[in-house]
């Protein structure tokens, strides 16, 4: 079975997922290929050898005429029969034809039995897919996709659906919202969630006296809500615990969460760590004490995950599928989103009392190795790919 | 006297455009582009950033005026990766030959960085006290909130839509207008949806003056609830339309307004208390109207354009001297 995942960048060092998806799916037999708009093929050779040669960039965009033409010539030589059935097919397709056939060529060459978009709005430029390709067109439903993409165009995704044979989703909830943002009811979905390695997350020790160790990572993107936190962390100190934190990760908003630790005075006690990979998270990761969660919108978050395996106990709020993620009163303390008291009060919680700490973060750890082993999930993956051909 | 000027936006923001326009009505000859500046009396430079980006502008011969306004003094500095701004700030005020800023709090925030007091002018935003004008107060069956501004995380939209969400808990019977372009990655229309307040709140794509005087005519209250501002130009023109305005304590917000006179001031990040002071003036029309009366005195006596650009010709002048 030949399965192409389609995604926006690869390797995309925020979405390391995609690499383990990937590689776990080839270790179980499937002829697995990637294309992205842009690819990093060092990064490729670096971080996953096994995937050089299955990795194809695929331009995005309006090509200029000698660019299209030489697809046409590459795709006669290389897949004749399949490009002559996709000029064929896409007779009727309209306008933008040329730029698509440019896209969709690493496809035609591939003539994959399954294409599958790793983010929904992936989707709605390539419905046209089966038709042409004679494939089935999958997809995943991830938190972006349906918690705020194209709020304001309610039709955004009317033309996936019925293009659609099978859709994954990371959680319950997301389920809930794919239906909310016009999904059928009787679409055929799997729940597949995230997983983690967790023996190669070093392990963490939460207990121990002396101010508190916080780790929040996570994209600096208004989504994961750092403000929150710095707010939240702000009135812990105001309430006398001392509690340092940082924020690992990298991201467009720098300055918003920058602003946000020096207006509520926390220059000395929060600590900007970027440009990091997955190797120097899980480093940060041991050193902490307790992880923290701020976002207001979350797929599933596989970042909180990661800290449940490195047997850190976590506070998260409740955005989508952080409940489903975390085991609340176990392994970590849910909190209302854009609620800093409640963060406040659940940390100092966890500042007075090591032994608890110590207990959720072996829940934690516990959870994420039984509940979200990577073998599981590459089973349920050709499960679902298996079921999209059936 | 000629004025040139330097690192004007293509198309200029109203406020500067409004200052430069008054200048010329009052005899200053305003140039625009390098050459120009070279043969001024006086180069001018509207945005702080550009005394530092472009350190050169120091050596075309005339003395240099620059413009403290807000995010590239009181956050911009705050950015790991706007250092280079930071560490250049000081040499830039040391090569000013004055410098002006919209408030004290952004003069305070600007010796932060180096900034000798003695150079610096405070002259407040104005606002065209023709245009904004105050006309009957509504009587919606909603009370109508409305902000002005682009949508971005400095405004604090996320903390209003809290602070509505609470009053919506509350029972109050409110509709709430974000008027401005949207520039924030979809965050605030996030949050309108996920408070689940589609029903009462509208993002409204970014409106010309006239409209602007319009909404704020049609508003109950305006509402800023900013985390960091110069000061807001939006709410002089609602004092001018004798609005009453609850707006966060930070800038120099309270050089304009006084918490109970003209309006409410809460603190920054705290949408309990917005809710409270909202709630306040919800239930009171007639202190709403009292409060928009102070405020058109207010604007009237302090932010009166011809004023503001009397000011800014005699810091001119001054320095070509």
């Amino acid at each position: 079975m030949r399965v192409a995942l389609v995604v926006h960048r690869f390797p995309e060092r925020s979405e390391g997922f995609l690499v383990d998806h990937a590689l776990g799916l080839l270790g179980q037999g499937v002829d697995v290929h990637v294309v992205a708009d842009t690819v990093d093929r060092a990064a490729v050779a670096e971080q996953a050898p096994d995937l050089v040669g299955r990795v194809h960039p695929s331009p995005a965009g309006h090509p200029r005429r000698p660019a299209v033409a030489l697809a046409v010539l590459t795709g006669v030589l290389r897949a004749p029969v399949a490009t002559a059935r996709y000029l064929f097919a896409s007779r009727g397709l309209g306008s933008g034809r040329s730029a698509r056939l440019a896209r969709d060529l690493p496809l035609l060459g591939l003539a994959p039995d399954v294409v599958h978009t790793e983010f929904l709005t992936l989707a709605r430029s390539r419905t046209h897919l089966p038709a042409v390709l004679g494939c089935r067109l999958t997809s995943s439903v991830r938190g972006y996709d349906v918690a705020y993409a194209f709020l304001d165009q309610p039709g955004a995704y009317a033309a996936v659906w019925p293009a659609l044979t099978r859709l994954h989703v990371l959680g319950p909830d997301l389920w809930r919202r794919a239906q909310e943002r016009g999904c059928p009811a009787d679409l055929p979905h799997q729940v597949i969630t995230p997983a983690v390695d967790a023996t190669a997350v070093p392990t963490a020790d939460p207990g121990g006296d002396g101010p508190l160790r916080l780790i929040s990572v996570g994209r600096l993107h208004w989504k994961k809500g750092h403000h929150h936190v710095l707010e939240a962390l702000a009135r812990l100190r105001a309430d006398g615990v001392d509690a340092s934190l940082r924020i690992v990760g990298d991201g467009p908003d720098l300055e918003a969460v920058a602003f946000a630790r020096h207006q509520l005075g926390l220059d000395d006690a929060v600590t900007f760590v970027r440009g990091l990979d997955r190797v120097g998270v899980g480093a940060e990761l041991a050193q902490a004490q307790v992880f923290v969660h701020g976002a207001v919108s979350e797929g599933f978050g596989n970042a909180v995950l990661e800290a449940q395996a490195a047997g850190l106990p976590v506070v998260t709020t409740d955005a989508e599928g952080l409940a489903d993620n975390i085991e609340p009163g176990v392994t970590g303390i849910l909190v209302p989103r854009r609620d800093p008291v409640a963060m406040a009060e659940a940390l100092a919680d966890l500042a007075g009392d090591p032994r608890r700490r110590v207990a959720l973060g072996q829940a934690g750890r516990e959870r994420a190795r039984r509940r979200f082993g990577p073998e599981d999930q590459h089973a349920a993956f050709v499960a679902f790919f298996a079921e999209a051909v059936a | 006297m000629i004025l040139g000027v330097l690192g004007l936006a293509r198309e200029p923001e109203p406020f500067i455009a409004q200052l430069l326009h008054g200048l010329a009505a009052a005899g200053i000859e305003v140039r625009t582009g390098r050459r120009a500046a070279r043969g001024a009396d006086v180069v001018y430079l509207p945005w702080t950033a550009t005394a530092v980006d472009d350190p050169g502008v120091f050596d075309l011969g005339p003395p240099v005026v620059l413009s403290c306004r807000g995010a590239q003094v009181n956050v911009a500095p705050w950015n790991p990766d706007r250092t280079a701004l930071r560490d250049g700030l000081p040499g830039a005020f040391a090569r000013a030959a004055a410098v002006h800023c919209v408030s004290d709090a952004i003069r305070r925030e600007a010796a932060g960085h180096g900034l000798d007091p003695a150079k610096a002018t405070v002259i407040r935003p104005a606002v065209d006290l023709d245009r904004f004008r105050p006309s009957p107060p509504p009587a919606p069956a909603a009370a109508r909130l409305v902000s002005v501004g682009r949508l971005q995380w400095r405004k604090g939209y996320e903390y209003a839509l809290l602070a509505l969400r609470r009053l919506q808990d509350a029972g109050h019977a409110v509709t709430y207008e974000i008027v401005g372009e949207e520039a924030d990655g979809g965050a605030t229309r996030h949050a309108v949806h996920d408070l689940d307040l589609t029903a009462v709140v509208t993002l409204t794509p970014p409106l010309g003056r006239e409209a602007v005087a319009e909404r704020l005519g049609r508003a109950d209250v305006l509402l800023l609830p900013s985390l960091s501002e110069g000061i807001a130009n939006v709410v002089l023109e609602a004092m001018a339309c004798a609005r009453p305005v609850v707006v966060t304590d930070c800038g120099g917000m309270t050089e304009a307004v006084t918490d109970g006179i003209e309006g409410r001031v809460v603190p920054v990040r705290d949408p309990a208390a917005m809710a409270r002071a909202l709630a306040d003036l919800l239930a009171d029309p007639e202190r709403r109207r009292a409060m928009g009366r102070a405020g058109r005195a207010r604007v009237e006596a302090g932010h009166d354009l011809a004023h503001q650009v009397d000011a800014f010709a005699a810091l001119l002048r001054g320095v070509a001297a």
